[in-house]
C-alpha cells in the first residue's frame, strides 16, 4: 500500500528522534492498525540501535605525533617543490644549449661546405647567383673594378668562360647570362672574345 | 582560534598546529569510524590537515573554521569510499568474503560486519549513516557539510537503514522479532 510505504520511510526518522509531532502522531497511529509495518518497525529499531555511537580510543598522544607527521609531509613537499624550482630551469637551460649547439654545428657545416667552394670561379658564381652583385649600381662597379681589378675581372671572365665550357658541352645560353650577369657592357664583349677563343 | 592569522598559514605554523591539536579527535574519529583501521583512518586525517593547509588562503571565513575542516574531511571520507567502490568494482580490492558467504550465525553487533555491511551502501548513504549515527550529527549539520538539502539527507538516511536491514537479511542476519 502506498501509505504503508510512506511509513516506512519515515520508521527510521520516527526512531532517531527526527520527526515533528504530527509525523511521529501519523506513524504511531498507522503502527497500531498494521502488523506488517509495526514488524519493520521493530526491526529497524533494533537496527538502528546497533548503529549507536562507540567510543574510538585514541592515544593521548596521537596529537602530537599526528602534528610531526603533517609537519614531516609538508616538508616534504615543500622539498619536492623546491626541487622542481631549480631543475625545470635546469631543464630548460640544457635543451636551450643543446638547441643552440645544434644550430651553431648546423651553420659551421654550411659554412664550411660554401667555404668549401674554394676556386674564385664558384664563389664568385655563388655571389651572382645570389644576387650579391645584383644590387650594385652599375657606376659603383665599375668604379670597384678599375685597374687592378680589370685585371681581376678579365681573369674571372676567362675563368668563368673556360668552366662553363668545360663543364657543359653544349654551353647552354642561360648558364651564359646568369654568370655574365654583373660584367658591364665592354667586359661582356671581351668575355664573348675569350668564349670564341675556347671554341675555335 | 587565531583566524586572523590562519590566513598566513605558512607565517604562523604555530596557529596551525594549535588547529591540528583541537580539531584531531573529531577527524580521526570519523575516518576510523568509516575505515575501521588506524592506519588508513591516520592516513585520510593526515591528508585531511595537509589539504586545510593548503586551502587556508582561499578559506572566507563564511562558516567556523571546525565546521569548514569536518567539510573537507567529509569530502575526502567521501572520495575514499568511491575510490574503494571502483577498486572493487574492478576487482582491484578483496571480495568481502564474510559478507557473501550468507553465514547465518553471525553476530548482528559485531562492529566489523556493520561496518562491513555499511561499506556495501552507496557513499553518500554510508556518510549520512556514518554522521547521524555515529557522529551524532543533526540533519541540518548533515546536509550543510554533504552541500544536500536537510530533507534529502533524510531520504538518504532512511533508505539507507532499509539497504541495511536487507542486507543483512540476505546474509541471513534477522531483525525480525526482536
Amino acid at each position: 500500500m502506498k501509505i504503508c510505504k510512506q511509513i516506512e520511510d519515515l520508521i527510521p526518522l520516527y526512531y532517531s528522534g527526527d520527526l515533528n509531532a504530527n509525523e511521529r502522531k501519523l506513524v504511531e497511529n498507522h503502527l497500531d492498525g498494521c502488523p506488517t509495518c509495526l514488524k519493520f518497525s521493530r526491526s529497524t529499531r533494533t537496527l538502528l540501535n546497533d548503529l549507536k555511537p562507540v567510543d574510538i580510543p585514541i592515544d593521548k598522544n596521537y596529537g602530537a605525533e599526528l602534528v610531526v607527521n603533517i609537519q614531516n609531509r609538508l616538508q616534504r613537499n615543500r622539498r619536492q617543490r623546491k626541487l622542481m624550482y631549480y631543475l625545470v630551469p635546469a631543464f630548460s637551460s640544457i635543451v636551450l644549449m643543446i638547441i643552440v649547439g645544434l644550430n651553431v654545428f648546423s651553420h659551421n657545416s654550411l659554412s664550411r661546405q660554401w667555404l668549401n667552394n674554394n676556386t674564385m670561379v664558384e664563389l664568385y658564381s655563388d655571389l651572382t647567383h645570389s644576387g650579391f652583385f645584383s644590387e650594385m649600381s652599375e657606376v659603383a662597379f665599375e668604379q670597384i673594378n678599375t685597374n687592378e681589378n680589370d685585371r681581376i675581372a678579365s681573369e674571372l671572365s676567362h675563368k668563368i668562360s673556360a668552366e662553363i665550357i668545360e663543364t657543359s658541352g653544349s654551353a647552354p645560353v642561360d648558364d651564359y647570362i646568369v654568370a655574365t650577369a654583373h660584367l658591364t657592357d665592354r667586359e661582356f664583349e671581351s668575355f664573348l672574345k675569350e668564349i670564341e677563343n675556347f671554341t675555335l | 582560534m587565531a583566524e586572523q592569522s590562519l590566513k598566513h598559514p605558512g607565517y604562523d605554523e604555530q596557529a596551525f598546529n594549535k588547529l591540528v591539536h583541537e580539531n584531531h579527535q573529531r577527524i580521526y574519529g570519523l575516518f576510523r569510524r568509516m575505515v575501521g583501521s588506524h592506519a588508513e583512518a591516520d592516513d585520510l586525517t593526515q591528508e585531511t590537515f595537509i589539504k586545510v593547509y593548503q586551502s587556508l588562503p582561499k578559506f572566507r571565513q563564511e562558516s567556523s573554521v571546525e565546521t569548514w575542516i569536518y567539510r573537507l574531511a567529509i569530502n575526502k571520507g567521501l572520495n575514499y569510499l568511491r575510490r574503494m567502490k571502483i577498486r572493487k568494482t574492478l576487482g582491484l580490492e578483496f571480495a568481502d568474503t564474510a559478507a557473501e558467504s550468507g553465514e547465518s550465525k553471525m553476530d548482528r553487533s559485531d562492529r566489523n560486519l556493520l561496518r562491513r555491511v555499511i561499506a556495501k551502501l552507496p557513499p553518500r548513504q554510508q556518510m549520512v549513516v556514518i554522521l547521524r549515527s555515529f557522529q551524532e550529527l543533526s540533519f541540518k549539520e548533515i546536509a550543510a557539510v554533504l552541500n544536500m538539502t536537510e530533507n534529502a539527507a533524510k531520504v538518504n538516511f532512511s533508505h539507507a537503514i532499509k539497504n541495511l536491514r536487507q542486507t543483512f537479511l540476505k546474509m541471513g542476519v534477522t531483525y525480525e522479532n526482536m
